[in-house]
Order: structure tokens, then sequence, then C-alpha cells
């Protein structure tokens, strides 16, 4: 039983160090937190309820490990004004088009957005989540999911594009 | 038809709008072309998303994350007391130190204290005493694997205690085990204990303790150099058995630690 988990958990680790890159940009953050989620998943493997989704448990785990930490750099100061609106580095001339569509100008658009969105945006649009099992994860309505969602697309698009997205659209 | 919101337009891309549904939007899109440039703008910003990440799922996974997974018997108390230990290396740094060879073992609260001859002067027997207040006190308040420090005036002495495990015994009672290390002008003195919390105090039940001379007092430089990382090195796992014949039902999680210190181990 526990040896079989453990394979799962093995089997998740490519899909667990991409969400942890998305929500850290950076590699070697990414693999210090997948492998305290691995510690903490393993002690506390009675919590598992098997005939639950162990990838969801497991993302749950990592989403708690990186939002403690993520409290605790703030605390310390080194939180990122998330409301600066500069674009990234090299995201004017013509070098955009090359650069835009790599891992460091995407990861560097996702740090000036709030941690909830960074979340489900990496949920749902890098691991492809629906946006019911996103809301599993993050244990929020869908609708919350959703709304979280739309404001991270915009934003990212903004910065990654550096130009302002179409108007809002409300719920009518 | 009224205007689609942006909500459900991305729902729209991202395909999770059911068949009769996307298909009100398809044709409402056709007459909106605001609606048109923002759904350009949800499929561009979910492509943006999709191609950089998944390199990663094509990278072979580290060997260390896979060890961590494969790490046997998971919640071993050795495993837990190794990584809280890890977090706090600064933790008794003794390479310079030479050891002096007074370790005892005592199991049983008030079998009397160390009989093995202690540092003369400074370091006293009684700071190892089932009645240790600062003992008490870095047990009752300090989560595990966090460093409880306390400094007496200017002459360098120090007392630190880092509980290592909480558990409950057989009689309910909560138990601690902890290294602690006081440090004087001329020596330091290093134990590894197990405490249980009984009538309002933390008894000692086993304690293991080494003198440590300072550099400067050593007779001969060359004749200790070893590497000691951990304040008892490998005589801890004498201890291993001890706490297993006290424990019931495996160590206690950080949260429910946190809780029993918040109010006050009740």
């Amino acid at each position: 039983m526990s040896e079989d988990v453990r394979q799962q958990i093995i089997a998740l680790l490519p899909r667990l160090r991409r969400f942890a890159l998305g929500l850290t940009g950076s590699r070697d953050d990414a693999d210090d937190l997948v492998q305290a989620a691995c510690e903490r998943a393993l002690s506390r493997l009675h919590q598992w309820q098997p005939d639950t989704r162990l990838d969801s448990w497991m993302f749950r785990i990592v989403k708690t490990i990186w939002i403690d930490q993520w409290r605790t750099n703030r605390a310390r100061g080194e939180h990122v004004d998330l409301d600066s609106i500069e674009p990234p580095a090299g995201s004017n001339g013509r070098h955009v088009t090359e650069a835009r569509n790599t891992l460091e100008v995407v990861c560097r658009a996702m740090e000036r957005l709030p941690d909830e969105q960074r979340l489900v945006l990496t949920l749902v649009s890098v691991d492809g989540l629906s946006y019911e099992e996103a809301a599993a994860v993050l244990e929020v309505p869908v609708g919350t999911v959703m709304s979280r969602l739309t404001r991270a697309r915009r934003r990212l698009y903004e910065l990654v594009e550096n130009k302002p997205a179409t108007l809002a659209r409300g719920r009518n | 038809m009224a205007k689609l919101d942006e909500e459900t337009l991305m729902a729209y891309v991202d395909c999770e709008l059911d068949p009769p549904r996307a298909a009100e939007v398809e044709a409402a899109l056709a007459e909106d072309p605001e609606a048109r440039a923002i759904v350009r703008m949800f499929r561009e910003s979910a492509a943006l998303m999709r191609g950089p990440f998944d390199e990663v799922l094509r990278e072979p996974v580290p060997a260390h994350l896979l060890a961590a997974v494969n790490a046997p018997a998971t919640g071993k108390i050795s495993d837990i007391r190794l990584a809280r230990r890890r977090s706090v290396a600064r933790f008794l740094p003794t390479t310079a130190w030479a050891r002096a060879a007074v370790v005892a073992l005592l199991v049983g609260a008030g079998a009397g204290y160390l009989t093995a001859q202690w540092w003369p002067g400074a370091l006293e027997p009684s700071t190892l005493a089932a009645s240790d207040a600062l003992l008490n006190e870095a047990l009752e308040t300090t989560a595990s694997g966090t460093l409880f420090v306390r400094r007496e005036g200017d002459a360098g002495v120090a007392r630190e205690i880092m509980p290592l495990l909480t558990f409950r015994d057989a009689s309910n009672r909560y138990c601690r085990e902890f290294e602690s290390s006081l440090t004087v002008s001329d020596g330091r003195q290093v134990s590894y204990g197990v405490a249980c919390r009984e009538r309002g105090a933390w008894q000692t039940q086993a304690l293991m303790a080494r003198q440590l001379i300072a550099p400067t007092l050593r007779g001969d430089p060359a004749a200790d150099h070893s590497q000691y990382a951990p304040a008892m090195g490998g005589d801890v796992a004498s201890f291993d058995t001890v706490i297993q014949q006290l424990m019931v039902n495996g160590p206690l999680q950080p949260e429910e630690e946190a809780a029993l210190i918040g109010q006050g181990w009740r």
C-alpha cells in the first residue's frame, strides 16, 4: 500500500516540479519546495484518503508550504510590490518576440501577480487542471477560481505583451 | 442576447462550457468584435503559459528528489530528528572543541544525577536537574526545531535548548526530546534527553551529557579533531530505544504541538 503510493508520488514528480516552478519562478526553489512537500506527504500518508486523488492532495501540500514560505518572506520585507506596472526587463524593442515565450519573461511577469492568482494560473494554465479540479486543490468555489483566473490572465497578458488588454467586462 | 461576460469567454477558451453553451457563445461572438478581442487575449495568455514550463516534464527528476520519496520508514523519529537538526545546523557548532570523555546515560526521574566527574567550577550537574528552570521554560514554550537561548552577563555564559520531538507516553503525559548546551568561558556541556510533563513541570526521564573543553584549554591541540555535528553524535542512537519505549502513537505533528504550547499543554 505505502510502497504503491510512493510509486505514484514518484510518477507525479515531474508535474509537481512544473507546478512548483510556476509558483516560485526558480528551479532551485522549486525543487526545494517539492522535496519539502514530499517529506510532508510521506509523514502524513495516513491523512490521505485512498479514494481521493493523490495529485490534488500533493498539489495542496505544495501550495500550503509555498504560501507559508511566501508569508515568511513577506514578513521579512522581501515582498514585491504587486502594483508596480513596470514592464519586465527586455520587453521593449525587437527582442520581445524572441524573449516573449521564454520561461524567464513569463516567470518574471508571474512574480507580479498576487499569490492566489499565481496559484490558480499555474494550476489551470500550466498544469491543465479543470476549473473544478483547481477549485478542489485550492479549497475555494469554482466561481472564485474563475474570477481569479480572469484577473491573472489579463494581468499576465498586459505584463508580457507590455500593452493594456482589451477593456474589462464584468458579469451582466 | 446579453453581452458575454469575461468569465464566460475565458471558460469558452478553456473548453469549460458544455456544448450547447459553447455553441451559444460562438454564435454571439460572430456579432461582437469586442468579445472576439477578449477571446484572443485569453487564448494568447494561455499560450504564454503552456510552452515554457513543459520543458520541466521532459527533464529527468533530480536524484535527491527521488531519494526523498524513497527514503525508508517515513515518520521515523530518527528522520524527523535529522531534519530538525539540519534546520539549525548552527546549533552546537563544535569542531573547535575537544571532547572530554564524560558520557552518562540516566534513565528514570529522580534516579540521582550524574556521578561522573564534572567540569570543575562553573559547570555544575545542577543544570541537569529535573528542576532545571530554563529547561522547563524552553520545553513549555518552544516549538520543536526552534532554538531557545538565554544569556547571562557578558562572560559568555549561555544556555541553548532545542526541543526535537514531542510525543505522548502510555500514561498520557506529553514528553519531549531535547538537546541542550551550557556554555561558560572555559567549557561547554552538552546534553541530550527526554522530559515528560507531570503536574505542570517537565521532569527529566533520561539524559545523556558530555563535557566539552574549550579550545584554549586543550592540552594537546592534535588530541581530537573529530567532526562533531550533533551534540551527541552516534551515542544518540541508544536513545531511540528509550523513546520508542515511552512513545505511544508516534510523534505529534507541528500543528498539534503548536496548539499545546498555545494552551499551556492542557
